[in-house]
C-alpha cells in the first residue's frame, strides 16, 4: 500500500493528514498554527511518528497554504499547490457530483465552481478579509465564548439581530451597539452568522452560479451557526464533509499521488528531531531591500524565500555559504 | 540639457517616440528608475491618499530623477481619440505634482489633446519643441524622428514581444507556450512589475505567454469596442472592454486576467460591463486582480496559480472530449 503526506499551512491552523494510494485516511491531524508553522508541522510529523513509529514510508508529499513554499522547502515536499486547487481536488474525491465548494479558513474565504468533475470558476475575498475565521475567533473571544460552542449558542437563537457584515470594524461597533441594547448572546451570535454569510455571498459569490451540491470547507465549517445561514440564505441544503478541516491537507495529499511521483524528496520523520532554524536578513542588492529568510536543517541551508528577482533561490546553495 | 522621462502612466506607450523626439533635439535623455521600493514609500507619502497606485507612484519617479536632469517631461495627456477623455487624475497630474512642494526641476507639461486634432500629435510637438529651438524645420524632422521610433516600436510589439523586453532588457513571452492568458489592463498597471507584482515573470514561470492590448493594433481594439450601444466616456474604458472583446472573438487566449487598481472608479465599472457582456454569457474564463500597495507575492502566486491550473484542466478536459465525439 503506498501512503501519501499532505500538509495545510494556514494562517490559523496546521493540518495534516495521511492518505492511502485510493484517498481514504489513515491519520489527519488539526494544530494551530500559533504563529510558527515550522512549530506545528514538526509537532504534527512528531505526533505521526509516534504513533506508526519512524519508518512509516512516505511516497509522496503534497503541501498547501499560505506557508507552503516554507514548508515545503523544509519537509522535502514533491508538490507545492494552491489551496483552491488543492480544495477542489479533495471535494471531488469526496462527492465527485460536487458543483459549489464553499471554503472558509482562517484569513480568506474562497467560492469554487465545479461543473462536470472540473473547475470552471472561483474567486477569493479581495482586499477586504471580514467575515473569515480569524474574526470569528476575535469575536467569540470578545463575547468569551470559546470558538468550540460559538456554533451551538448561535443555534438558540430565536431573533438574530442584524449586524453589519461589510466591514469587521463595522460589524464590531454595531454587535457592541446591540449587545449595550440588551439583545441576547446568541442573538447576537447568529446575527453575526447571518452578516457573514450575507457578506461572502455578495462578495466571494458575487455572480457566481450556487448549484447543489454544495460542500462548506474548511475550519469555520465547524460552526453549526454559519452552515445553517448558510441554508437559509440560499435555501438547499449545504454538506459538511466529516474531515471538513482537514481538506487542504487531503487535496495536497491527492496531489501528491495524482503527480505519479517516483522517488519522493520527503526529508523523513527524522526532521522533528533535526534542529530546524530560519534567519532572516535584508538584501541590498538593489533599492527593493527584499526581506529573504534563510532555512536551515542541522545548520545545513535548504532553502531561501522572500526575493523578488529570484536570484536567490537559484542559487547554488552550498557554494553560497 | 538633460530631459528626465518618469517610468509611470502612458511610458511603455510612447516611450520610443518621446525618447527620438528630445534626442533629435540635441536632449539628453533619462528615465526614471524602475519602480522599487524607495520609490513606493516615498510616494504614498508624499500623494493625496485617495489616489490610484499608479497616480502616487508619479511622485517617487519625479523625485527619483530630481538630482539627475534639468527638466522633467510630464504630458497633460487629456485626449487621445474624438470625443472621449482621459482619466481626470491624468488631465491634472502636473498641477498635483506642481502643487506638493516637493523641490523638483521645472515641469515640462505640454498638453496632448486628440480630440479634435486633425494632425494627431503634431501641434501639441510642434509646441513643445519650440521650448528648445526657433527653428520649426528641425522641430518637424524630430518629431518625424519620433513617429518612426513609434511605429517599429509599435511593429515589435504586434509580434507578440512585451515592452519590457523592448525597454528593459527583459525576456518574457518570446517562447510558445501552450497555455496563453490575454491581460487586460493598462500598461502602467502591467508593465509596473512592482504593482502588477512581477504577474508576467509568475505566469512565465507558470508555463503561460502573456497578451496584452499593446499587442494589438489600436485602432482595431476602439473598432471593437464601438459596438457598445452608447460610447463610453472614458478612451481607457474603451480599450479596456475593446481588449478583451477581441481576444475572446478572435481565440487568442485561454482565459483573462483583468488587472484593476483599487479605488479606480471607471475601471470598477468597465470591470463589471466586460463580466457582463463577453465573459459570463458564455462562461469564459476570467480572474479579477485588484492591485493596491501591498507587497505580498503570495496572494498573488495563489490566484495566478489556480486558475492556471483551471485553464489546464478545462484544457484537457475539453480535448478528451473532442477526441470522444
Amino acid at each position: 500500500m503506498k501512503r501519501f503526506l499532505g500538509i495545510d499551512v494556514g494562517s490559523v491552523s496546521t493540518d495534516i493528514a495521511v492518505i492511502d494510494e485510493s484517498g481514504n485516511l489513515i491519520v489527519g491531524l488539526y494544530l494551530r498554527t500559533a504563529g510558527d508553522p515550522i512549530k506545528a508541522v514538526r509537532d504534527g510529523l512528531f505526533k505521526i511518528k509516534s504513533q506508526f513509529g519512524s519508518d512509516l514510508k512516505i511516497d509522496g508529499v503534497g503541501v498547501t497554504g499560505s506557508a507552503r513554499f516554507l514548508i515545503g522547502a523544509v519537509v522535502g515536499a514533491d508538490v507545492i499547490k494552491n489551496e483552491i486547487t488543492a480544495h477542489a481536488v479533495a471535494g471531488l474525491h469526496y462527492n465527485p457530483k460536487v458543483q459549489t465548494i464553499i471554503e472558509i479558513g482562517g484569513q480568506d474565504s474562497k467560492i469554487i465552481i465545479i461543473r462536470d468533475g472540473i473547475v470552471v470558476d472561483f474567486a477569493m475575498n479581495s482586499v477586504c478579509a471580514a467575515g473569515t475565521g480569524s474574526f470569528l475567533d476575535h469575536q467569540a473571544q470578545r463575547l468569551g465564548i470559546p470558538i468550540e460552542e460559538f456554533g451551538d449558542v448561535a443555534l438558540r437563537s430565536h431573533k438574530p439581530v442584524r449586524i453589519a457584515g461589510r466591514c469587521t470594524v463595522f460589524a464590531e461597533s454595531d454587535m457592541i451597539h446591540k449587545q449595550q441594547l440588551g439583545h441576547k448572546r446568541e442573538d447576537i451570535l447568529f446575527g453575526l452568522c447571518e452578516a457573514l454569510v450575507r457578506n461572502y455571498l455578495s462578495n466571494v459569490g458575487r455572480g457566481k452560479e450556487i448549484l447543489p451540491p454544495i460542500l462548506f470547507q474548511g475550519g469555520v465549517a465547524a460552526n453549526k451557526g454559519i452552515k445553517v445561514a448558510f441554508e437559509r440564505a440560499l435555501g438547499t441544503e449545504i454538506i459538511v464533509p466529516p474531515y471538513f478541516s482537514l481538506m487542504g491537507a487531503i487535496g495536497a495529499g491527492l496531489l501528491a499521488q495524482e503527480a505519479n511521483i517516483k522517488e519522493s524528496k520527503f526529508k523523513g520523520f527524522d526532521i522533528t528531531e533535526q534542529d530546524i532554524t530560519t534567519k532572516g536578513f535584508e538584501c541590498r542588492g538593489c533599492s527593493n531591500l527584499c526581506e529573504i529568510t534563510n532555512v536551515f536543517i542541522e545548520g545545513k541551508l535548504v532553502a531561501r524565500l522572500g526575493g523578488r528577482c529570484g536570484k536567490w533561490e537559484d542559487l547554488d546553495y552550498t557554494s553560497s555559504l | 540639457m538633460r530631459i528626465g522621462i518618469p517610468r509611470v502612466l502612458l511610458f511603455y506607450r510612447y516611450y520610443p517616440m518621446w525618447k527620438a523626439f528630445f534626442e533629435a533635439l540635441g536632449l539628453e535623455v533619462v528615465p526614471s528608475s524602475i519602480t522599487n521600493k524607495e520609490i513606493v514609500d516615498i510616494s504614498v507619502e508624499k500623494s493625496v491618499s485617495e489616489a490610484c497606485i499608479p497616480i502616487k507612484l508619479v511622485y517617487g519617479h519625479i523625485l527619483d530623477l530630481k538630482d539627475k536632469v534639468d527638466f522633467i517631461f510630464l504630458p497633460r495627456i487629456v485626449g487621445l481619440e474624438y470625443r472621449t477623455y482621459m482619466c481626470p487624475k491624468f488631465i491634472g497630474i502636473p498641477d498635483m505634482i506642481r502643487n506638493a512642494s516637493l523641490d523638483i526641476p521645472p515641469i515640462i507639461d505640454p498638453t496632448i489633446d486628440k480630440r479634435n486634432s486633425l494632425t494627431g500629435f503634431f501641434k501639441s510637438f510642434l509646441e513643445l519643441g519650440r521650448l528648445f529651438t526657433k527653428n520649426s524645420l528641425k522641430i518637424i524632422q524630430a518629431y518625424t524622428e519620433g513617429l518612426k521610433a513609434l511605429k517599429s516600436y509599435n511593429e515589435e510589439l504586434r509580434r507578440g514581444i512585451t515592452p519590457l523586453d523592448i525597454l528593459d532588457g527583459k525576456n518574457y513571452g518570446g517562447e510558445d507556450f501552450n497555455i496563453k492568458i490575454g491581460i487586460v489592463g493598462h500598461c502602467y498597471e502591467i508593465y509596473d512589475e512592482f504593482i502588477s507584482g512581477g504577474m508576467i515573470k509568475i505566469l512565465n514561470r507558470l508555463g503561460v505567454k502573456v497578451l496584452s492590448m499593446e499587442m494589438i493594433d489600436w485602432r482595431a481594439i476602439l473598432r471593437e469596442a464601438n459596438v457598445l450601444p452608447k460610447k463610453l466616456f472614458w478612451t481607457f474604458g474603451r480599450e479596456l472592454y475593446g481588449t478583451a472583446r477581441y481576444f475572446i472573438r478572435k481565440g487568442l487566449v485561454d482565459g483573462i486576467i483583468m488587472v484593476v487598481a483599487f479605488g479606480c472608479g471607471p475601471d470598477s465599472l468597465v470591470r463589471e460591463l466586460i463580466e457582463r457582456d463577453l465573459t459570463k454569457p458564455i462562461n469564459f474564463p476570467e480572474i479579477t486582480i485588484t492591485i493596491d500597495e501591498h507587497s505580498s507575492e503570495l496572494g498573488l502566486i495563489t490566484r495566478l496559480e489556480a486558475f492556471v491550473d483551471m485553464l489546464i484542466r478545462r484544457k484537457q478536459y475539453e480535448d478528451n472530449l473532442s477526441s470522444v465525439w
